[in-house]
């Protein structure tokens, strides 16, 4: 269980913010940061690994206080040892895959884990090989195993897959879901995709300003239980051409394009790349075999 | 001719240099590191040789070196050491007058670096001592030649500090561009240019290595 | 499956077709409040009062506003559960002489009714 009690000023170009927290996660618990850019959701989970001292407040972790402004405890991140993966991966250059692997060995740790891990994420053709030749999506593969190295029990994601195309995104939202289960952790997401956040997380926390306005399980979140329609998905909005009397909006779901025909009065309530939620009653499509 | 000059002229470099490389890396990770509010004091301390003509450096060094001081004569008296018209004091002046063309381009490499490379180190379980020496300066490497390269080379050029604070004893203190100086007011212009010509050539030769081994990103490092 | 009566400002009963059931749906529960979703391109107007037909769901309406476009046309009309939007082929208009502040019945079908709790 972690538990996040936590008040800190932030500065920013935009100003001053006051990021003021409480968050309860339990353990093997999946969980999303989800809001606005400056919202204070990288903040947060860079106060949870010590990289980032809050001003006042607490937080511990299965019964162990890692930051007690009171008692002046403030474990550094080196104790701590969350596992962490960065938004811009923070590979080693100067090491192979292989080496950034065995950089984040433990002393005195079994060393084969790093097979183990490359096999897993399917890295071992790789792993002699410097990030700078790596693709983005082998890049990400690299993080989130080296971050598994020193078996944390925590695994933070800050944004790990806004910088991958789609088709590398659905693959490695996947392996993060495997990596997840498979290593019993308790795991902790930045992202602004809903299909993601719907597909990874158990809870999601809605942050705006430094507070949390919303919390809930991720379908209840984004209001895809409410309603009785089963034919329902998530997408993007890609154009949203007008014809005749009526709208034709294009919807990115997943890999593929669908279009939905509405009226104007929502058609005007939306823009392009607003997410959105795409129903119809299970009565209405056609199945066939292909 | 008197080959004594130029010897002394690179061992003095070369001590320079090593001594630089070792207190510079200290003082360019704390700069690149620090949000203390002296840090633009320090700073500007050591850009200070940049600017400032050599001679006012060397004066007061001769001051603060000399025996009738309190400083000078603390070493003096204490240590043993004199450090006016001496080998060491030409080292300790050459260290302070070639500081900011070590620690500008390691300052600049270690900024250059994404936090996160150190941060993901950290959340790792590795020390600071641990990430500077396996991950920040082998990720600087060009910074780290080219800080070597330009303290050496402003070395091996330096003729103010040295004059005000070596003199000109043959075999102690009288480095080339002394002796060169000194070949000119003799209007032995034969010497003199040997001397320039050995001190251009190397220079030149060692300068032109760095740039080819490093490529253009030599040029990203020089202050 | 399920079919649900629900009951629009205590007179007009609209009748929809879910693959829930109480069992399953926990909001399927009689006296629970439910919000009516129907699309407007699935609505039909017939200008006659008695029709036999299997649309289970008649509302009489009048229409307020016609937009007649090339192939379709798009009908605001003033019913007793609100405002409906329709949205038909101009062909349709044509051929029902449909016009501004006329008596209309709008028609959808049970399984185009979305419930949302």
């Amino acid at each position: 269980m972690i538990r996040l009690n936590l008040k800190k000023i932030l500065k920013s170009t935009g100003g001053k913010m006051v990021l003021d927290l409480e968050l309860n996660i339990a353990k093997g618990q999946f969980v999303t940061l989800f809001g606005e850019s400056g919202a204070g959701k990288t903040s947060t989970l860079r106060m949870l690994s010590g990289l980032l001292k809050p001003d006042i407040g607490t937080i511990t972790v299965d019964g162990i206080t890692w930051f007690d402004s009171n008692k002046n405890i403030n474990l550094v991140p080196q104790q701590r040892k969350v596992g962490y993966v960065f938004q811009d991966y923070a590979l080693f250059p100067n090491m192979t895959v292989r080496q950034n692997l065995e950089y984040a060995l433990q002393r005195n740790q079994d060393k084969s884990i790093i097979e183990e891990l490359l096999d897993f994420a399917q890295l071992s053709e790789l792993q002699q090989r410097k990030p700078e030749t790596l693709s983005g999506g082998q890049k990400q593969r690299v993080a989130l195993a080296r971050a598994l190295v020193q078996r944390p029990e925590i695994l933070i994601l800050d944004e790990p897959l806004s910088a991958l195309d789609l088709k590398m995104r659905i693959k490695l939202q996947e392996y993060i879901l495997q990596i997840h289960k498979q290593f019993k952790l308790t795991t902790i997401l930045v992202s602004h995709d809903i299909g993601e956040i719907v597909k990874l997380s158990d809870c999601v926390f809605e942050l705006q300003n430094g507070k949390v306005i919303k919390k809930g399980a991720a379908a209840d979140f984004f209001g895809l239980n409410k309603t009785s329609a089963k034919f329902r998905f998530s997408g993007e909005v890609l154009k949203i051409e007008r014809e005749d009397v009526i709208y034709v909006i294009s919807v990115l779901i997943g890999n593929d394009i669908i279009k939905v025909v509405s009226d104007r009065t929502e058609a005007n309530g939306l823009k392009v790349g607003d997410q959105v939620l795409v129903a119809s009653k299970a009565f209405n499509p056609i199945i066939q075999k292909l | 001719m008197d080959w004594q000059p130029l010897v002394l002229t690179f061992k003095l470099a070369l001590i320079t240099t090593a001594i630089l490389f070792v207190v510079s890396i200290p003082i360019a990770y704390w700069l690149s590191n620090t949000k203390s509010k002296i840090k633009p004091v320090i700073e500007t301390l050591v850009s200070m040789p940049l600017v400032l003509p050599p001679t006012v450096l060397g004066f007061y060094m001769l001051v603060a070196f000399s025996p009738e001081n309190a400083f000078g004569n603390w070493l003096n008296e204490w240590l043993g050491i004199r450090l006016i018209f001496s080998f060491g004091g030409l080292v300790v002046a050459s260290v302070i007058y070639s500081l900011p063309f070590m620690v500008q381009p390691i300052q600049a490499g270690l900024s250059s670096l994404p936090s996160t490379l150190k941060e993901a180190s950290y959340t790792m379980g590795k020390s600071k001592m641990t990430t500077l020496i396996k991950i920040l300066l082998p990720n600087v490497k060009p910074a780290l030649l080219t800080g070597i390269v330009l303290s050496f080379a402003h070395t091996v050029g330096e003729f103010g500090v040295v004059l005000m604070i070596g003199g000109n004893m043959p075999g102690k203190t009288k480095v080339a561009s002394i002796a060169i100086y000194d070949e000119v007011e003799a209007m032995n212009y034969s010497a003199a240019n040997s001397y320039s010509l050995i001190l251009f050539s190397i220079t030149f030769i060692i300068l032109l290595l760095v740039y080819l081994a490093n490529g253009g990103y030599f040029k990203r490092f020089v202050p | 499956m399920s079919i649900v009566y629900v009951e629009v400002d205590n007179q007009i009963e609209l009748i929809s077709v879910v693959i829930d059931t109480p069992q399953t749906a926990s909001y399927l529960i009689k006296g629970n409040k439910v919000n009516v979703l129907f699309k407007e391109m699935e609505v039909a107007i017939s200008t006659q009062k008695e029709l036999d037909v299997s649309i289970e769901n008649k509302i009489p309406g009048i229409i307020t506003n016609i937009e007649i476009g090339v192939l379709m046309s798009r009908l605001i009309l003033e019913t007793s559960i609100g405002e409906v939007v329709a949205i038909i082929s101009s062909l349709s208009v044509k051929q029902l002489g449909l016009v501004d502040k006329m008596k209309v019945k709008i028609m959808v079908k049970l399984n185009e009714i979305i419930l949302a709790p």
